[in-house]
């Protein structure tokens, strides 16, 4: 009874396999990736990366480039979703 | 025949979009022509700071926006008719009606379509790329644009893995928004006999309704053949004013120059897309079918758990892993091969999410009875269940293979040698510094996507079916 319930299972967990192995080599290391990264400062090219804490995000938030970047993110949410929203209510009816 | 024109705008790629509306927008283009027609002076589009930003949004709203008049259409659709039966009696006019009665019912559509824009408008980078550059001065540069350029171009990696976390957060907060917006609506959920479909009380109406359509249609429908048009047409007569309506004097000589150019490079990016989109959903289909069939119909420790990991991370944007994907790539070795264009795109959480809600709807006394029959577990899977969920199966794929089919972001990073680009790469590689619309990019662009043009023409329920499973993926 119990080897068969294992063997059961066994069989489950070898439908999910397939997935599982690019799940986790493409999305679940790379998640945890990317918090490691972003505490290291280095480049593509040098595969050394030195720990460097928080300055990363501090100078994401320093940088004017971001900060004219989310500026221009947030004037095409505020102009663009009212429009296509009032479009897309108003045309159907 | 109108859904069929509303729908082209979401089945071509976002390459394509840019050049049909970079073409409409151009200094000597159609909508300039229309201003100076009415009197009002011409604007040079992409050089102003606001104006390049304008542009930016057209082309969104051209090829997005008819997206949600499809969500918000069924969702009327759906509206139970004694609501709308005693406002009518009560007295309501078609405004308060609207207001009062139409809009709360709605709501939760549109709470989710406001979501979806919102996270969509977060995440613009391929228009901006392909349009403006982020130019004039930075003026059009999005968050992922820059995450792009820091990462890539001057190979900050900490730094843009930074703001790519910084990004996720911002995402992760309109999700709460909406979460908290969702639950208090439950309450006041309504039920009642459904009409198989809503019309409102607005004779007045009418007149303005079937202009207002039939100028949508023209909307979307013209760029697509001013496309043909300039796609038959010399260089010199795309940029020239006043722009051609009409291929007079035009030849097929875009299209010869287009499969000749770079030693036959077009044809071998055609081939590389049908390839990368092709195996890259045969994939997702059957990896994604297993993994929907183990969580749906079989038990397991851990089912839940995991079946809820999977789920969550749909939430996470995909530049939040671009960079930290790249280095796994690049470490595999795999840069500039199939590999990388085919196989990050396999671990498809959307995927299994769709084919899990699929899956539960195959009666479980089908599965006992196979196996009483003495099938095999791998046996019932293959022999019974796949082919009986081949239309669910159809869905997924057509969805996946046109989002595969116009992806530009992951090839751009991961691919730079000539005959390894895909479509969408390849165009936009065609576009010179100064942005110049030739012959060639129109008929290039023409060609592109009639392979889904044609597929589309023959199954278009399917297909629009299939593309708007995205509506549940927010």
């Amino acid at each position: 009874m119990n080897k068969r319930r294992i063997k059961e299972y066994a069989v489950s967990y070898s439908f999910l396999l397939p997935f599982a192995v690019f799940f986790i080599t493409f999305t679940i290391i790379p998640i945890g990736y990317v918090f490691y990264l972003s505490l290291h400062d280095g480049n593509f090219l040098q595969a050394q990366f030195d720990w460097v804490g928080l300055k990363n995000f501090k100078d994401v938030l320093q940088t004017p480039d971001f900060q004219n970047a989310f500026k221009n993110t947030f004037i095409y949410m505020l102009i663009e979703v009212p429009v296509s929203q009032f479009l897309g209510i108003f045309l159907p009816f | 025949m109108c859904e069929v024109i509303y729908f082209l705008p979401m089945l071509i790629s976002m390459v394509v979009a840019s050049v049909l509306i970079s073409y409409i927008l151009s200094n000597n283009g159609p909508l300039n022509m229309l201003f100076q027609v009415l009197g009002m002076k011409p604007i040079s589009w992409l050089n102003g700071r606001f104006s390049a930003k304008m542009a930016v949004m057209i082309l969104e709203l051209w090829k997005g926006g008819t997206f949600f008049i499809f969500v918000y259409m069924s969702a009327m659709r759906s509206l139970p008719a004694d609501c709308l039966e005693s406002s009518r009696i009560d007295g309501a006019n078609v405004v308060q009606e609207t207001i009062y009665v139409v809009l709360p019912l709605i709501r939760n559509a549109i709470i989710l379509c406001v979501t979806m824009n919102t996270i969509w408008q977060f995440q613009i980078f391929e228009s901006v790329y392909m349009l403006t550059n982020g130019g004039p001065l930075g003026a059009t540069q999005t968050v992922i644009y820059e995450i792009y350029q820091y990462s890539f171009k001057y190979y900050r990696v900490g730094f843009g893995a930074a703001a790519s976390l910084v990004f996720l957060l911002v995402i992760l907060l309109i999700y709460g928004l909406e979460n908290l917006l969702l639950r208090e609506k439950d309450k006041t959920r309504r039920r009642g006999k459904r009409m198989n479909r809503y019309r409102a009380k607005k004779k007045v109406f009418s007149f303005l309704k079937t202009f207002m359509l039939f100028l949508l249609v023209v909307i979307i429908a013209f760029p697509f053949w001013q496309l043909i048009v300039s796609s038959m047409l010399d260089t010199n007569a795309i940029i020239s004013y006043p722009p051609k309506f009409w291929p007079s004097g035009g030849s097929l000589d875009n299209y010869t120059e287009v499969l000749k150019m770079q030693g036959g490079a077009y044809l071998r990016w055609m081939l590389n897309s049908v390839f990368v989109a092709g195996s890259n959903t045969v994939l997702v289909v059957l990896v994604a079918s297993m993994a929907g069939y183990a969580f749906a119909k079989r038990r397991f420790p851990g089912s839940k758990v995991l079946f809820n990991v999977v789920v969550a991370t749909q939430i996470i944007p995909s530049v939040t892993t671009l960079i930290p994907l790249f280095l796994i790539v690049s470490k595999l070795g795999w840069v500039n091969t199939y590999k990388s264009l085919v196989f990050p795109g396999v671990a498809s959480a959307f995927g299994v999410y769709m084919m899990t809600q699929f899956m539960k709807d195959i009666p479980d006394s089908l599965i006992e009875a196979a196996k009483i029959d003495g099938c095999s577990n791998y046996g019932t899977f293959f022999k019974i269940v796949l082919p009986i969920t081949v239309p669910q199966l159809s869905l997924l794929a057509i969805f996946n293979f046109t989002q595969q089919w116009g992806s530009l972001t992951w090839p751009l990073i991961t691919v730079n040698e000539t005959m390894m680009k895909t479509l969408p790469l390849g165009i936009a590689s065609m576009k010179d510094l100064n942005g110049t619309l030739t012959g060639t990019i129109m008929a290039a662009s023409m060609i592109s996507f009639i392979p889904l043009l044609i597929a589309f023409i023959f199954a278009s329920d399917k297909f629009i079916e299939g593309m708007t499973l995205g509506a549940v993926k927010g």
